[in-house]
């Protein structure tokens, strides 16, 4: 119930004989375009993710658009990127490519937020930095202090975890400011909130 | 300048003073008075004030004054009423010195004073046999039930004051289990009497909800559930044993629909969901009114509320019923949110408010991703994991309920499934062959941590579109799609069977079933007996096997409660029943001989037999209950882990196209910590130009045999396997000590290009 299973349904109709060679050089077409797509991307600094090695992308940022109420392209057009250049939603979220290069910070545009984007250096995956920093203190007693040092704005602890959330205030790049956090002393870790894989319903 | 013009002004004035009066004398209109008072106690809204039978005044909730705006001269009368009482909460109000003559001044002497109404809370008791039933509303007002019938508590409840009844004490003599239904709510304007108290036991046959006879999943008799053909008699979870015998009905059990949203107000929902207990992440409030979750994303159905209805729709006469009728609900629509690690982990137990999640018991989790490359998991979501089944529920830890995928013949990605479509065919209601999508693909099914649930149909073998893999726990009932050939004739077989009857969004516009278009079942379509567009009859997929399999962890938990989650996976895996017995291994003829791709059941060293179709089974709600109630706690002794066991750099030749593959690699795991296995991951580094051609296989010291991952599947072209996580079952309850040998196989299903197992670890979980 769900559209992988509408899709499911639609391929019982389907011919017996599909065309896999057809569909093979489609796929292989498909994602050699996208592989030439990435490799005009302008790449930014590195970011060090849970999930391994990323690359900052100064020219593609996303904005959330409301899904039942407006198009990606009306989501677009309220922030001033009419015709930028949709590269992949991410379900409330349209990653698009700018004609302004920008630092990786979270900025609100006419009332929107428009947030930075990286891609996995290994699986060319797109993902969205929140603007949250993960951070996992060798003690949370030092929470506070280390917000303060770093001119982060502390969030949500989680004890359990042993760890706490900070967010970069405005105009703070995220990828200097996580790079600080990831040299600091009292730190055992630190990482971006990437949305990178949306889970659906199955 | 200045000084000629206020001459004209001033000739002008007295011109115009000369006209007035016609001649007579200038009496003034004789003063008027306002009439007004003071109010007490008022807190209900609609209340209206009358003077003298004709001028009406509105007066807000929580005023202390009024005057009305008719105003009176001096020796009329005024007399004030009530026109309207206040109602929400109901009240009554009373004026006071509410008439006279109007004097030389405005009249404030008018006191209005309200009272909340009082009424009583009651409802009926039904199937009692046993005494000393005592039930309590609002924790304090104790009422003994002598009997079937009519009950009222006595101290009467305030209008728009809650009142919450349940069982003090239970039956005895004989011993039974009641069960309150619509036990919630806030008195209105009337005694409230819709309480129902359900004693004892209870068959699927005896009940009122007009949908339950059509659920096949709860008892499967062959009926169709208005598709067009039925299914196999039997072929059901065996939960009316639960229901007849014990009367278990989920009782005590709080359960999280983790997903797109949820109805709270359904018909058939709004019993069990838990009153400010779920959270809406689209606008982040704790506002009654603005933390309903419905989906406001998707307007052609309500996953969550669909998913709900399966685990916990209630006992009332109307729909269907849950597995576990009496579960309490929460709904968090993270799948609707931008998804946030964050806002996932608040969803699954790490948050204490907005929302509270921490006082869950088991967490539905019907969703997933379908990845065409292996994928980490992120760290934060595995810590939280362990943290709820380490602290949460008092420490014996919540249950994690997780799709396995819906990816057997399609992920979604043009192209990646040719090479699993090309062993499949269509055989006695399913597909034989491979799976495209592993269950292992999603990062978040390869901890121990979870119960990964591989979905049925009616027929009694492996729904349609359910994934594979050794991640899988056990299976449910998940069903196909209950289409009506009439109404949309362009499917095969497997789209006219039976699908899952359960909740959907309310009304004939929103959801999956509509009038507005042609939806593929005359259920769907607002059909005779879903009139009312509340029900579908085309819910499908693991996110309903989760769902059946959350609501049979329910009957667990209330039968016994001390159990642990780590208690509770041993209970399913020990009672799961075999199904499809007799499905032969897939054999795929590779270039130097046959290769078995899918093994067919396997029984491992210490009597489990698994299927990566299946897990250990079919869940046997009756069986695993039985086993519950008999259960010796702290069987399991201590969860502990071997800590990843590594190769180092390997480097062994991956021959293509040969069912001979790698030379084995072999591991040894110690004789401690880790005597009795629970699960073991693996991780896997190794190139090729095509991932989807590997099939990776591991043998325990048992010479038990697991594929993890099988060749030709949906990873397709995807290059590499970087340490990527596989999880299986298939070893539960062996000694793990000794020699593990992997062996990686290439299917040669895209690639003709050898590759290289670079190297690769084992940590077994157990104790």
């Amino acid at each position: 119930m769900n559209v992988q299973i509408v899709a499911l349904c639609l391929m019982f109709a389907a011919a017996a004989a599909a065309a896999p060679a057809q569909e093979s050089r489609e796929r292989a077409r498909t994602a050699a375009e996208r592989a030439a797509m990435l490799e005009t991307l302008q790449k930014g600094k590195q970011i060090l993710g849970s999930r391994g090695q990323y690359r900052f992308l100064p020219e593609v940022h996303a904005v959330e658009h409301e899904a039942s109420a407006e198009t990606p392209q009306e989501a677009l057009a309220r922030v001033g990127e009419g015709g930028a250049q949709i590269l992949e939603t991410k379900g409330r979220l349209v990653l698009f490519r700018s004609t302004q290069q920008k630092p990786a910070f979270v900025e609100r545009v006419a009332g929107a937020t428009v947030y930075p984007t990286v891609v996995n250096a290994r699986t060319g995956t797109f993902g969205v930095l929140t603007g949250t920093l993960v951070v996992k203190p060798k003690s949370l007693a030092d929470a506070a202090a280390i917000a303060s040092s770093h001119g982060l704005e502390k969030g949500k602890e989680y004890p359990q975890l042993q760890t706490v959330l900070y967010r970069a205030k405005a105009g703070t790049d995220i990828a200097d400011a996580l790079a600080a956090l990831q040299a600091d002393a009292r730190i055992e870790s630190a990482y971006p909130e990437i949305i990178e894989y949306l889970r659906t319903p199955k | 300048m200045k000084n000629r013009l206020a001459a004209v002004v001033l000739i002008a004035l007295v011109q115009l003073a000369g006209c007035g009066g016609g001649g007579g004398s200038n009496t003034p209109p004789p003063p008027t008075y306002t009439i007004g008072g003071t109010i007490t106690s008022l807190t209900g809204s609609g209340l209206v004030l009358q003077l003298n039978g004709g001028s009406n005044l509105s007066v807000n909730s929580n005023a202390t004054a009024f005057t009305f705006v008719t105003q009176l001269a001096s020796g009329a009368a005024y007399a004030v009423s009530v026109l309207t009482q206040p109602t929400n909460p109901s009240q009554t109000c009373t004026v006071s010195n509410g008439s006279g003559n109007v004097g030389s001044a405005s009249v404030a002497s008018i006191s209005i004073s309200c009272a909340t109404k009082t009424f009583t809370v009651g409802g009926t008791v039904t199937g009692l046999t046993g005494s000393g039933l005592v039930l309590r509303n609002n924790g304090g007002d104790n009422l003994p039930i002598g009997g079937n019938g009519a009950f009222t508590f006595s101290t009467p409840i305030l209008s728009g004051a809650n009142y919450a009844v349940t069982v003090l004490a239970q039956p005895t003599g004989p011993a039974q289990t009641c069960n309150v239904v619509s036990r919630l709510g806030t008195v209105g304007a009337g005694n409230v009497t819709s309480v129902r108290v359900f004693c004892g036991v209870f068959s699927i046959s005896d009940l009122l909800d007009p949908l339950a006879a059509q659920q096949w999943h709860l008892k499967n008799t062959g009926q169709n559930a208005f598709a067009d053909t039925g299914g196999i008699t039997t072929m059901d979870i065996n939960v009316e044993p639960v229901f007849s015998t014990f009367g278990f009905t989920g009782n005590g059990v709080i359960t999280a629909v983790v997903d797109t949203g949820l109805e709270i107000a359904h018909e058939d929902l709004a019993a069990n969901v838990i009153p400010g207990g779920s959270w809406n992440f689209l606008v982040s409030a704790n506002d009654p009114s603005a933390t309903d979750p419905t989906n406001t994303v998707d307007t052609d159905g309500d996953h969550g509320t669909s998913v709900a209805g399966l685990i916990a729709m209630a006992r009332n006469n109307v729909g269907g019923i849950g597995v576990a009728p009496t579960a309490r609900l929460k709904g968090f629509n993270f799948l609707s949110s931008d998804q946030a690690e964050t806002k996932f982990i608040d969803s699954l137990g790490a948050s204490t408010s907005s929302p509270n999640s921490s006082d869950v018991f088991v967490f539905n989790q019907s969703f997933g991703i379908s990845p065409t490359s292996d994928v980490l998991i992120d760290p934060m979501d595995e810590a939280q994991y362990l943290s709820g089944v380490t602290h949460l529920r008092g420490g014996k830890g919540a249950l994690y309920v997780k799709a396995a995928g819906n990816g057997f013949r399609d992920i979604g990605v043009s192209g990646n499934c040719d090479q699993a479509k090309a062993t499949q065919s269509l055989a006695n209601g399913t597909f034989t062959g491979l799976s495209c999508e592993n269950a292992n693909f999603d990062p978040d099914n390869t901890l121990p941590y979870q119960i990964v649930v591989g979905a049925t149909n009616a027929s009694g073998v492996r729904a349609t579109y359910s994934t594979a893999g050794s991640a899988i726990w056990v299976s449910a009932p998940g069903g196909e799609f209950g289409r009506n050939a009439a109404l949309d004739p362009r499917f095969t077989a497997p789209v006219y069977a039976p699908a899952m009857v359960t909740t959907d969004q309310s009304g004939c516009t929103t959801g999956y079933s509509t009038t507005t278009v042609n939806n593929g079942s005359s259920f769907d379509n607002g059909g005779m007996p879903n009139t009312s567009c509340n029900y579908t009859n085309g819910m499908n997929g693991t996110s309903s096997a989760t769902p059946v399999t959350v609501g049979a962890i329910a009957l667990i938990l209330e039968a016994n409660p001390a159990l642990t989650w780590r208690d509770v996976k041993h209970i399913l895996a020990s009672t799961a029943r075999q199904i499809d017995a007799t499905r032969a291994p897939v054999n795929i003829t590779l270039s130097n001989g046959p290769y078995v791709a899918e093994p067919g059941w396997t029984a491992n060293a210490a009597g489990f037999k698994f299927h990566n179709w299946y897990g250990f089974g079919m869940v046997d709600a009756s069986a695993a209950v039985n086993l519950a109630r008999a259960y010796t706690l702290g069987q399991l002794g201590t969860l502990s882990n071997t800590g990843l066991i590594s190769s180092g750099t390997i480097n062994i030749v991956i021959p293509d196209n040969s069912a001979t593959g790698s030379a084995p690699s072999t591991l040894t795991v110690p004789a401690n910590p880790v005597h009795v296995i629970e699960a073991v991951q693996i991780s896997v580094t190794a190139t090729h130009p095509a991932t989807g051609d590997l099939g990776i296989e591991l043998k325990s010291p048992s010479n038990t045999t697991s594929v993890l991952k099988t060749i030709r599947d949906g990873f397709s072209g995807s290059a590499n396997l970087n340490g990527m996580v596989l999880l299986s079952n298939a070893f539960y309850g062996e000694n793990p000590s000794g020699v593990w040998t992997i062996k990686v196989v290439d299917g040669s299903g895209i690639n003709t290009t050898a590759g290289t197992l670079t190297g690769w670890s084992i940590r077994v979980f157990g104790h």
